[in-house]
C-alpha cells in the first residue's frame, strides 16, 4: 500500500499534514478528581487523574517534589461467547511499559512538582483494545485534559502529535493502517504550542536531513493540535459551574 | 462532542467497518475512518469553482474540444470509462481520438488490483506524459459521490449538474450487457462499440479492429472439450489423477505434441483433439488415456503452411478445411507411446506474434487468418477492414483467447513492423521473434564507459604482472574486431614450455551493479545476424579497448601454464596481466607463416610451438572420447554496401583453426578447475549432458541402412565408431552421419555448481569432468561471472554483490541459457533469410543428400547453403517408411542417398517466397521435376 497514493491523498482521503477528527470530554467522573475522553481518529482513551495525594510507593517518593505515576490499561474483548463482557487485560506488555514511562517523563517536566513535596499523582490511562494509530499521543493529550480538569498546576496545556515521513513527504498524525508500514516516525509534544519539546519518541528510523523538516512540521502540527484541546478546556469551563 | 471537523477541505467523516474471519472461525471487525472533501476538482478548464483547489493533474478537461467528433453525443462531452472497458481495451487508449477522458477513481483501483498491465498504461499516460486528454476524478473522496452504491451513476449526474451544461459527462461501458443497466440509471450510456461506431475519427476502423476480437461469438458447436475448473485442476494435480507439463508441438506434425510432466523427466504423447486448444510452450494439466486409446505418432510430415495455404476463414470453417477429419485413431501397435489429453490450461505462454496476413479469397471479408512466423503457433483468427493494406505488412498481433467452437484462437492487430521483404524489417521480425534486445545502448549505459581518447590506464594496480615483454599474438578469422583472446609460448628449456592465453580483461571495465552490467546480463551473448552484429557490450569496449589489437597495450586475464613437450600440465598460474599483443594474425595468415620453413622470428616460433603442443592435446582429447561433430554452419561473403549476399564462404579448415581451439579449451577447464575447488557451491560451469541411450535411435537406425554399426555406450565408442563411418563412394556419408549425432544430443547449458550431483557436470561432446566458459568475455556473459570469479579467488578483485550466491549464479545461467539458444536459432534463421535473398534471382543444381522418407515426402539436405527441405511426393509412389525407400518402376531412393537437386525460390506468392528443391537426378516420377509442381509445392524451407 502506497502511504500517499498518486493522486496526493492518503488512505483515509486526508492531504498529507491534516490531522484526524478530534472529540473530547471532559469532568465526566465524579470519582476521580480528573477524568478526560479523548477520541481521535479511531483511537479512543479514558483518563483519571487522582491526587495529589500522599506518596503510596515510599520508594518513588522526593522530598521536594511530587512524582507521577502512570498507569496503562487496554479493554480486551473477551474471546469465549460465554463471557462476553470487557475483560481488563492483566500482565504488562513492553509497549504499555513504554507508554507509562514516556507519559511520567513528560508530565513530570509539564507539572509544577514542587508545590506538592512528598505526594505523587495518579494517571490511568484506558484505551480500547483496537486502537487506531498515534497511541502515544492520544495518551498525552487525554492526560493534559484530564489534569487540567483536575485543576493541577501546569507550565502549559501539552499537546503531541506524532508524524512520519514517506518518500520524502511529511505526514501527520497517523492512523492504524499508515502505521503498519515502517515508515519512521516521531512523536512530538510541546507546551502550548510553543517552540519548546518536552518529549520526542523516535520509531524506527529517520536519514538525518529530513529531521529539521520533520521536527519543524512537527511542531506546527502540536499548535493545531493545541488550539483543538484549549478550546475543549475552554468549552467545558463555560458549561461548568463555577463555585462561588 | 465534535471538534475538529472542519479542517480545510474535510466536510464529513465516515466509519467503514470491515468483517475478517479469524483462523477460530470467529469474525474480526476492522475499522478505519474515511474523510469525504468538497475540494475535490472536477477537471473542467473553465470551472471557476474547482480552479482554487489543490490538485496533482492540470483541469485539462474541455480545453481539446471533441464537439461534433461523434454521432452517437454531437455536444462536447466529456467520457467516464466504466471498469470493465478499460481492464479490456486500455490499449485503446493511445489513441487521441478519446479526448476529454475521465477515470473515476474507483474505477482506476479496480484496474489496479486486476489487470497491471492496463494499470500501468494508465499511469503512464496520465502521471508520466501528463497526456491533456485525461482527469482522474476521486470520486470516493468527494463528498457528493463517495459510498454510492454506482459509484459512476454517482460520478456522471453529479458532474452533470456541477457542469451545468458546458461539458456532458457520458459513461461509456465495454461490455454490451451493462449498457442497459447503466442507461435505466443514467440516460446518456453507450457502450464501447457503440461510441467508437460513432467516430469521425480517421482511426475509427483500426479502433473497431481491435475492438472486434472481443465481439461475442455465436454459439456454434463446440469443437474442443471443455477445460477443467481451476477446482478440479488443483484437486486432481492433489491426488494424482491429472499430472502438469509444459506443452511441446512437434517439429515435424502440427497435430502432434508431447507434455514433458513436471518434476518427473516423462514425456506424454498427445494427437490431434485432445491437445484441446493449447498453444506451445502453455503449462497444461493432462490426463493419461486408457492403454488401449495409446497411439503412435503418424510417419508423415505435416505442416500448416502446405496444407492450409488459401483457405478462407470467412466462410464455415469446419466445411472447407482440407483437414477437418481426424487422424485416425491407430488400432494399438507394437510400441505404442503413453498418450494423454490436455484437460485444462494452467498457465498461457501467449506473447505478441509477428507474422503476415494470409490472402482471403473474399476481399472484402472482415474475418482474417494471421500467420504467425513461428511455425508451431497455430494460425490466429483477427478482424480487421484494413486487410488490404495489412497483407503487404510484416505485423504483430496478439492472442486474446480460445474459444470452444473455434478451430483458431482469436486475436487482435497490434501494429505493423513494415513492408514484407524489406531487409530490415525482416530482420526486425527476427530479432522480436527470438527475444533478442536489440535497442541501441541507452545514456546510463554508455556513461559507464570511460571517455572515448581518454586514458582509461589507472596508474598502478599491483595485481597486475607487466606482460608487455612477452611475444603474444592473436589469431582470428577475417575482419573480427572483437579480438578477445591472445597467445603466447616460449620455450623454456628443451623439455618445457610455457604457454599463456591472454584473455580481454572485460571486468575491469564492466563492474558489477553498474547499468553496462545489468545490460549485459540482460543481453547475455553477441547475436551475429548475417549482415549485422547485435553487440552484448558497446562498441567502444568490444571493438576497441577491450580487443587485443595488434601493437597496443590491453588489459588482459591471463593463464599461463608450463607444459612438457608431450604437452602434460606441470603448473597452472592466473593472474591479470598487461599485454602489447605483437601481431594480429588471421588464421590464414598464421598458417601461411608456420608453413613458410624461412621465416625464423620471434612471432612464427612461438606459433609452430603452440601448434606443436596443439596436435599432442587433439590427440589426447580425442583418445578420451571427445567427439568432432558436423553441423550445416553456413557463411556468406555480403555486399556491406548493398548488405546482398554474394556468395557462399568455402569454409577451410585449417590446422591454425585448431590450434586455438585447443588451447581455449585448455584454459576453459583450467579455469573451470580452479573456480570449482575456490567455489564449490557457486561456480559457474558448463555441462553437456550424457545422452540416453534410446535418443540415438535415428543415428543407430540411419547407419545400419548404409550398413554401419554403431556403438552408443560410451562417448568413446561412439567417437571411434563414427569414425569407421566411411563410405568410399559418398565422403559426404560420414559427415551426414556426424550431423544425425549432433540432432541426438541435447544442448550444453551453464549451471551453477552445487545445484546437481557432481558427476553430472560431465561435457560430454568434449569429454571432459568439468568445463566453463572462459575466453570470450566480450561476446559472452558467461565468461564476465567466470573472470569475475576467477578474480575473487585468485584475490585480485572484489567480491561483488551477489556473486558468490548461488541462486543468483543459477538465475544468470537461466536466463544466459536461454539467450544462447534464441542467438543461435537467430543466426540460423538469419542464413536461411539471406539463402532467401540469394536465390531471388538465380537457379541452381547442387548435390543434395536424403534426410528422411516420410509418408507423404522426402526430406533432401543440401550442404552448400545448409537448406533442408521437402520433397512431396505424388500418390502412386511407393513409399516404405518402415525400410525408408521410395520406389518407383524399380528405381529406389534411400536414406542418405546422394541426389541431384535444383534449388530456386517459389515467388509465386509474392508475400512468401519459398525455398524449393527439385528433384533432378534420379528421376522419379511423382518426385523429379517433370511432374506438375503447381499442385504440389515444396514445402516451405524457412519453417523447417
Amino acid at each position: 500500500m502506497k502511504i500517499i497514493n498518486e493522486h496526493g491523498f492518503r488512505c483515509d482521503g486526508r492531504k498529507a499534514q491534516q490531522i484526524r477528527n478530534i472529540s473530547a470530554q471532559l469532568g465526566m467522573d465524579a470519582s476521580s478528581e480528573g477524568a478526560a475522553y479523548l477520541v481521535q481518529g479511531n483511537t479512543q482513551v479514558i483518563c483519571h487523574v487522582y491526587g495529589p495525594h500522599e506518596a503510596t510507593q515510599r520508594s518513588r517518593m522526593q522530598d521536594d517534589r511530587c512524582f507521577i505515576n502512570c498507569q496503562y490499561e487496554r479493554f480486551l474483548k473477551s474471546r469465549s461467547k460465554k463471557q462476553n463482557n470487557m475483560k481488563k487485560r492483566t500482565g504488562k506488555d513492553r509497549k504499555s511499559g513504554d507508554v507509562e514511562r514516556l507519559v511520567e517523563k513528560t508530565f513530570e517536566t509539564a507539572v509544577f512538582t514542587t508545590n506538592f513535596p512528598r505526594s505523587q499523582i495518579d494517571i490511568h490511562l484506558m484505551v480500547t483494545f483496537k486502537e487506531d494509530g498515534s497511541l502515544l499521543s492520544t495518551c498525552i493529550n487525554a492526560a493534559t485534559l484530564a489534569l487540567c480538569d483536575a485543576g493541577i498546576p501546569m507550565k502549559g496545556v501539552v499537546s503531541a502529535t506524532t508524524c512520519g515521513i514517506a518518500e520524502g513527504t511529511v505526514i501527520c498524525d497517523l492512523n492504524n493502517r499508515e502505521e503498519n508500514d515502517l515508515v519512521p516516525r516521531i512523536t512530538l509534544a510541546t507546551i502550548s504550542g510553543r517552540d519548546e519539546c518536552v518529549l520526542v519518541e523516535l520509531q524506527n528510523r529517520v536519514h538525518v536531513a529530513h529531521l529539521p523538516n520533520l521536527l519543524n512540521t512537527g511542531k506546527a502540527m502540536c499548535l493545531a493540535v493545541h488550539e483543538c484541546l484549549h478550546t475543549a478546556i475552554r468549552d467545558h469551563l463555560l458549561h461548568t459551574i463555577p463555585i462561588s | 462532542m465534535e471538534l475538529n471537523l472542519k479542517q480545510s477541505g474535510i466536510v464529513r467523516r465516515i466509519c467503514v467497518k470491515k468483517w475478517f474471519p479469524t483462523r477460530s472461525g470467529l469474525w474480526n471487525k476492522h475499522t478505519h475512518e474515511e474523510y469525504l472533501r468538497d475540494d475535490i476538482s472536477c477537471g473542467l478548464n473553465s470551472c471557476a469553482d474547482c480552479s482554487t483547489f489543490e490538485c496533482k493533474l492540470k483541469n485539462n478537461l474541455g480545453i481539446l474540444c471533441n464537439q461534433d467528433a461523434n454521432i452517437e453525443v454531437p455536444s462536447k462531452h466529456a467520457i467516464i470509462f466504466d471498469q470493465t472497458a478499460l481492464v479490456r481495451f486500455y490499449d485503446l487508449l493511445d489513441y487521441d481520438a478519446f479526448q476529454n477522458v475521465v477515470i473515476c477513481q474507483s474505477v482506476w483501483n479496480y484496474v489496479n488490483r486486476k489487470c497491471i498491465m492496463g494499470y500501468k498504461k494508465l499511469n503512464t499516460l496520465i502521471y508520466e506524459e501528463r497526456s491533456p486528454r485525461f482527469f482522474i476524478f476521486l470520486n470516493d473522496y468527494c463528498e457528493k459521490t463517495a459510498r454510492k452504491p454506482e459509484p459512476l451513476v454517482a460520478t456522471a449526474k453529479y458532474l452533470d449538474e456541477h457542469w451545468n451544461g458546458k461539458l456532458e459527462p457520458i459513461i461509456v461501458c465495454g461490455d454490451e450487457g451493462d449498457v442497459g443497466k447503466y442507461k435505466k440509471l443514467y440516460q446518456k450510456s453507450f457502450s464501447l462499440k457503440k461510441y467508437i461506431e460513432g467516430m469521425q475519427s480517421k482511426h475509427r476502423q483500426e479502433l473497431l479492429d481491435k475492438l472486434a476480437a472481443y465481439a461475442p461469438v455465436e454459439e456454434g458447436r463446440a469443437i474442443f472439450e471443455e477445460h477443467w475448473s481451476n477446482e478440479r485442476i488443483t484437486m486432481g494435480l492433489a491426488t494424482g489423477g491429472i499430472k502438469k507439463g509444459s506443452f511441446q508441438i512437434s517439429r515435424e506434425n502440427y497435430r502432434e505434441g508431447n507434455v514433458f510432466i513436471e518434476g518427473e523427466g516423462t514425456q506424454w504423447f498427445l494427437q490431434g483433439m485432445h491437445c484441446n486448444r493449447a498453444i506451445h510452450g502453455d503449462t497444461v494439466a493432462v490426463q493419461l488415456l486408457p492403454e488401449e486409446e495409446w497411439s503412435i505418432p503418424e510417419k508423415a510430415l505435416r505442416l500448416r503452411d502446405v496444407e492450409e495455404y488459401n483457405l478462407n476463414p470467412d466462410e464455415d470453417e469446419k466445411e472447407n478445411l482440407p483437414d477437418t477429419e481426424e487422424p485416425k485413431a491407430k488400432k494399438r501397435k507394437q510400441g505404442a507411446l503413453p498418450t494423454a489429453k490436455v484437460v485444462g490450461i494452467i498457465r498461457r505462454n501467449w506473447r505478441p506474434y509477428c507474422g503476415i496476413l494470409l490472402p482471403s479469397i473474399r476481399k472484402e471479408g472482415r474475418h482474417h487468418l494471421f500467420c504467425p512466423a513461428e511455425r508451431l503457433i497455430p494460425r490466429i483468427r483477427i478482424e480487421t477492414e484494413q486487410a488490404e493494406y495489412l497483407a503487404q505488412q510484416r505485423i504483430m498481433v496478439a492472442i486474446d483467447f480460445w474459444p470452444r467452437d473455434s478451430k483458431y484462437p482469436l486475436g487482435h492487430y497490434v501494429r505493423a513492423i513494415g513492408k514484407i521483404g524489406d531487409r530490415e524489417v525482416e530482420n526486425e521480425v527476427l530479432l522480436l521473434e527470438h527475444d533478442i534486445p536489440h535497442a541501441p545502448f541507452t545514456e546510463a549505459v554508455l556513461d559507464c564507459l570511460p571517455a572515448e581518447g581518454a586514458d582509461w590506464k589507472p596508474f598502478s594496480q599491483t595485481h597486475r604482472v607487466d606482460c608487455r615483454n612477452l611475444v603474444i599474438c592473436s589469431v582470428d578469422p577475417i575482419g573480427c574486431t572483437d579480438i578477445d583472446d591472445a597467445l603466447h609460448c616460449r620455450q623454456i628449456d628443451a623439455d618445457t614450455y610455457e604457454v599463456g592465453v591472454h584473455i580481454a580483461d572485460v571486468t575491469h571495465f564492466v563492474r558489477p551493479e553498474t547499468a553496462i552490467d545489468k545490460e549485459a546480463a540482460d543481453r547475455g551473448t553477441t547475436v551475429y545476424l548475417t549482415d549485422r552484429r547485435i553487440d552484448m557490450l558497446p562498441e567502444l569496449l568490444s571493438s576497441n579497448l577491450c580487443s587485443l589489437r595488434g601493437g597496443e597495450e590491453r588489459f588482459t586475464f591471463s593463464v599461463i601454464w608450463t607444459l612438457t613437450k608431450d604437452a602434460d600440465i606441470l603448473s597452472a598460474k592466473f593472474h591479470k596481466s598487461l599485454i602489447k599483443s605483437s601481431a594480429a594474425l588471421t588464421y590464414e595468415k598464421a598458417q601461411e607463416m608456420i608453413d613458410n620453413n624461412e621465416l625464423k622470428d620471434e612471432v612464427t616460433t612461438s606459433l609452430r610451438g603452440l601448434m606443436k603442443l596443439s596436435k599432442q592435446l587433439k590427440s589426447r582429447r580425442t583418445a578420451n572420447g571427445a567427439l568432432s561433430l558436423a553441423s550445416s554452419e553456413v557463411r556468406f561473403d555480403m555486399d556491406w554496401n548493398t548488405k546482398t549476399p554474394k556468395a557462399v564462404q568455402n569454409k577451410e579448415h585449417l590446422d591454425t583453426h585448431s590450434m586455438v581451439e585447443e588451447f581455449m579449451l585448455l584454459a576453459n577447464i583450467s579455469v573451470a578447475e580452479k573456480i570449482l575447488s575456490e567455489y564449490p557451491d557457486c561456480a559457474l560451469l558448463r555441462r553437456h549432458p550424457v545422452p540416453a541411450e534410446s535418443s540415438y535411435k535415428a543415428l543407430v537406425d540411419a547407419a545400419r541402412l548404409k550398413g554401419f554399426n554403431v556403438i552408443t555406450e560410451s562417448g568413446k565408442a561412439l567417437a571411434d565408431s563414427l569414425d569407421r563411418c566411411i563410405d568410399k563412394t559418398n565422403p559426404m556419408t560420414n559427415t551426414l552421419l556426424r550431423m544425425i549425432t549432433t540432432r541426438c544430443m541435447t544442448q550444453a547449458v551453464y549451471f551453477s555448481a552445487g545445484t546437481i550431483p557432481v558427476p553430472q557436470y560431465i561435457h560430454f561432446g568434449l569429454a571432459t569432468p568439468i568445463y566453463t566458459h572462459f575466453t570470450s568475455p566480450i561476446r559472452r556473459y558467461a565468461d564476465v561471472i567466470v573472470h569475475r570469479l576467477l578474480a575473487a579467488a585468485i584475490a585480485a578483485d572484489d567480491i561483488g554483490i551477489g556473486l558468490l550466491s548461488q541462486s543468483n549464479i543459477q538465475s544468470i545461467s537461466k536466463n544466459i541459457n536461454i539467450r544462447h539458444k534464441n542467438a543461435q536459432y537467430a543466426g540460423r534463421a538469419s542464413v536461411q533469410l539471406t539463402v532467401l535473398t540469394f536465390f531471388k534471382d538465380r537457379e541452381e543444381s547442387c548435390d543434395g543428400f536424403v534426410m528422411g522418407i516420410r509418408e507423404n515426402g522426402v526430406q533432401v539436405f543440401v550442404p552448400r547453403y545448409g537448406i533442408e527441405s521437402m520433397i512431396v511426393i505424388k500418390p502412386g509412389v511407393q513409399v516404405d517408411s518402415e525400410a525408408k525407400t521410395v520406389g518407383y518402376q524399380g528405381k529406389t531412393l534411400h536414406e542418405l542417398d546422394k541426389v541431384k537437386v535444383r534449388v530456386r525460390v517459389n515467388s509465386s506468392n509474392i508475400q512468401r517466397p519459398r525455398i524449393v528443391l527439385d528433384l533432378l537426378d534420379p528421376m522419379i516420377p511423382g518426385l523429379s521435376v517433370d511432374f506438375d509442381l503447381t499442385s504440389s509445392e515444396g514445402m516451405a524451407k524457412d519453417s523447417l
